[in-house]
């Protein structure tokens, strides 16, 4: 994160995602004066699925700062008053500042696979979008054989990868 | 200058090694006749001659079925955890054929790219491997597609070469090989086995390596696996076939952590904890092998992880195995079947 | 025999009848008949039918890719068709979903070389699918062409059995054994059965673990007998688990031990009649046991 400094830093999580994820946003806001505008999207299937909830409410009193919300249509409750949908139809709506921004990518692959191309489309490098994959692993040693795409290994070589680093693998996460 | 052996003093070599309290895998007759390799009890189970190949693979020696690589025991709410020690018992694998041994340097990259694992290390080092060279083959060998033969001296220590009247030409490939063969044998200048051509090459691996790069999301692959039932039948009697499982098993008062064989045509092999299954049907999984197999262990590590030994044919209950795989792969590389 | 079968298959496709034809082909000599998929009229003629059309194509209408492909006509032998009828009992697949076309048995596989797995030929009550939509060949003369749901336990069909039951309690577990300590945990023996069609395997559920993994003696134990409970009375016979297992174990001789405990209990020899209920799936007033009543 130290190579980010000066960027827009766009956090982007899905379901269970907000636990990992939120280890940097918060080094991203105890050094806030080294980044540009931080933007939090996390979003779950239900009300119920999201974590973390109070810190979110917290995270959007802070300077230069955004948090959007969301969940799956359906999963919403009566009282819920943030976004409904999709993360990546969210995002697609939302005028997320892509200039000079980093983004970090983390949830379930289908929400990754969906999510990466809408930063692209958004003008943002693909070396500046990150994910991390979240293939089985039984050893973490890069000998049990069932972590790789294609020759990567992701216990060894991952496994945060940039999107320009993915677009040269198969798809096998 | 040639060494050679009679076999009945071989079979009393054997019978001395394991009187000596090694454990000496060869291969039996098993069952309902199939071949095997096994732990032998005593010389006279030992079948050298008369088959092509055993439906199974040396690589127990080195990389068993299932080994365990730590012990837990439950103290309260204490957890204690004790180390095993390598099994570093001297084995002997007496018997074996040249694609089997070939196995060993191959696998030597994996286990020690990185972390150096050295539960395979400790066998590997307290192993010796005897090969017998081939002087039959079948319709399903190809080792001399990968770049080996009836005689290819990859991985063994020591080879013997079938002479006439009951004798066998012995040639030490390595220390360890001469050591073990050392005054056992007898000088005899006028034996030279020949070695025969082995089967004719029936692949080009260049050619399947250019497919492999440019055909991932092909439809051949769906086309030529879907006969596949998703058995373990082709990796678990692989030589080369390294992959495996980590679980643990025991009970309330402990248990062990155990590694044990596992095989990219499961199912269940990537599934994710969440479920998603990024390899989610059997083409995904077949071309994962031939993938892996073909492609990403060359570039990895420079060498095929394949020595045409054709036993994944062999044992595949609908005939597909490596061999039949990249023959069709291979036809469609050349045009000769249409992708549907 | 062989034209009758492409024509058919033809057909059935130009038709539209079906979307592909589950058969054997046999792409070089050298190898065994093998399982094809034929979805184009013109590839018919890669369709074979010989002696060592071991494999059981009952076990392909059940998974998840051959489903994708569209309606099937599957071959069957008699044997295999068992498997078939047992597959609609438990509602594995609608009988109108699928079209059947059984081969008569027209000669017995030699036995011996090449084919040292072919013992249930031997004493096969089936040469002649009964339920098949089209029937392609007669079977062989002096054999049972139809085939009869009668139960006999004389039957030299458990010879092997009878025989091996002579021994002691301790002289079978010591057999045993030595047979499953063969057993690497492939699973060829439950992925070529048709019976095995579960999602997910009890062996593969690990939250928590029901059966230890292990390839070691009590790992394989544990799977074989839980394999052969769940193949009571529902296992057919057709051996293809005996004939796929890459160590040679005699899984033919568990799978008649349960067979023959069902034949004895219930009289019911699984797949031989539509219209008898499954042992597995049925409730009988009369039933002996009391905990059931």
């Amino acid at each position: 994160m130290k190579d980010w400094k000066g960027k827009n830093l766009i956090f982007i999580g899905g379901g269970i995602a907000m636990p990992p994820i939120r280890c940097a946003i918060w080094y991203a806001l105890e050094n806030r004066a080294d980044y540009g505008n931080i933007t939090i999207v996390y979003g779950a299937r239900t009300v119920g699925d999201l974590v973390f909830v109070d810190e979110l409410d917290q995270w959007a009193q802070k300077e230069r700062t955004s948090v959007i919300q969301c969940v799956d249509p359906g999963g919403e409750t009566p009282e819920w008053k943030h976004e409904i949908g999709l993360i990546p139809h969210v995002i697609e709506r939302s005028n997320i500042p892509a200039e000079n921004s980093v983004a970090l990518v983390v949830g379930p692959p289908i929400m990754i696979r969906f999510t990466l191309p809408v930063l692209d489309k958004m003008g943002m490098a693909k070396k500046d979008i990150y994910t991390s994959l979240e293939n089985r692993m039984k050893c973490g040693i890069g000998k049990c054989g069932r972590c790789n795409c294609g020759p990567v290994y992701v216990c060894k070589e991952g496994p945060i990868f940039s999107f320009e680093q993915l677009s040269q693998l198969p798809s096998d996460y | 200058m040639s060494d050679v052996i009679a076999k009945d003093d071989l079979l009393r070599l054997v019978d001395q090694w394991l009187a000596e309290g090694k454990r000496v895998l060869g291969p039996v007759k098993a069952g309902d006749g199939v071949i095997l390799y096994a732990p032998l009890a005593a010389s006279s189970q030992l079948v050298l001659e008369g088959f092509v190949h055993a439906a199974n693979s040396i690589k127990e020696a080195v990389f068993p079925r299932s080994e365990t690589i730590y012990t837990y025991k439950f103290n309260g709410h204490e957890i204690e955890l004790s180390d095993v020690d390598p099994d570093s018992t001297q084995c002997i694998v007496i018997g074996a054929r040249p694609c089997d041994a070939a196995s060993l340097p191959v696998l030597d990259h994996l286990f020690n790219w990185d972390y150096k694992d050295k539960f395979y290390n400790a066998r590997r080092a307290a192993t010796t491997v005897v090969t017998v060279a081939c002087s039959e083959y079948d319709d399903n060998c190809f080792c001399t597609s990968v770049g080996l033969g009836p005689a290819a001296e990859q991985g063994s220590d020591a080879m013997l070469l079938k002479a006439p009247d009951g004798w066998y030409e012995v040639r030490a490939v390595t220390d360890k090989g001469t050591a073990l063969f050392n005054g056992k044998t007898t000088p005899a200048p006028e034996i030279k086995v020949p070695i025969s051509d082995g089967p004719a090459k029936k692949f080009d691996t260049v050619d399947i390596e250019t497919f492999l790069k440019n055909n991932y999301e092909s439809d051949a692959w769906r086309d030529i696996t879907m006969r596949c039932l998703g058995c373990g039948a082709c990796a678990y009697n692989c030589p080369t076939c390294h992959c495996f499982d980590i679980v643990d098993e025991g009970d309330a008062a402990g248990g062990r952590r155990v590694k044990n064989w596992d095989s990219c045509q499961f199912g269940q092999f990537t599934v994710h904890a969440s479920g998603h299954n990024p390899r989610a049907v059997q083409a995904q999984r077949q071309r994962q092998r031939i993938q892996h197999k073909f492609r990403i262990y060359p570039e990895k590590f420079g060498a095929i992880l394949c020595t045409g030994c054709g036993t994944c044919t062999r044992n595949c209950p609908v005939s597909l195995g490596v061999l039949n795989t990249l023959e069709a792969i291979a036809a469609v590389a050349r045009g000769s079947i249409e992708v549907k | 025999m062989i034209d009758q079968l492409r024509q058919t298959c033809r057909k059935l496709l130009e038709e539209g009848a079906v979307k592909v034809v589950i058969g054997y082909g046999q792409d070089k000599p050298s190898m065994m008949p093998h399982p094809v998929f034929i979805t184009k009229p013109e590839e018919c003629d890669r369709l074979v039918w010989n002696d060592l059309c071991f494999a059981n194509l009952a076990a392909y209408i059940t998974r998840k890719e051959i489903k994708a492909l569209g309606k099937p006509a599957v071959i069957v032998k008699g044997c295999d068709e068992r498997a078939l009828v047992v597959l609609e009992q438990e509602s594995q697949f609608t009988r109108d979903g699928i079209y059947v076309i059984g081969v008569a048995c027209t000669s017995l596989p030699a036995s011996g070389v090449g084919n040292p797995r072919a013992a249930k030929c031997a004493s096969c009550a089936v040469r002649t699918p009964r339920y098949a939509d089209v029937t392609i060949g007669e079977a062989a003369v002096g054999s049972s062409a139809v085939g009869s749901s009668s139960c006999s336990t004389a039957d030299a069909e458990f010879a092997q059995l009878d025989e091996f039951m002579k021994k002691t309690p301790a002289e079978r577990f010591a057999y045993w054994k030595a047979e499953l300590s063969r057993c690497v945990k492939c699973y060829a023996c439950r992925e070529v059965c048709p019976m095995c069609y579960c999602n997910r395997c009890i062996v593969d559920k690990n939250r928590p673990t029901a059966i230890d993994t292990s390839a070691t003696i009590k790992g394989n134990l544990a799977w074989h007998i839980a394999r052969a409970f769940h193949q009571a009375g529902r296992c057919v016979g057709c051996d293809e688990c005996t004939r796929a297992c890459p160590a040679g174990i005699n899984l033919r001789l568990l799978n008649q031990s349960l067979a023959k405990s069902v034949e004895r209990a219930f009289a019911y020899k699984a797949g031989m009649d539509k219209e008898t209920p499954p042992v597995i799936g049925s409730y009988s007033l009369e039933d002996k046991e009391n905990f059931i009543q």
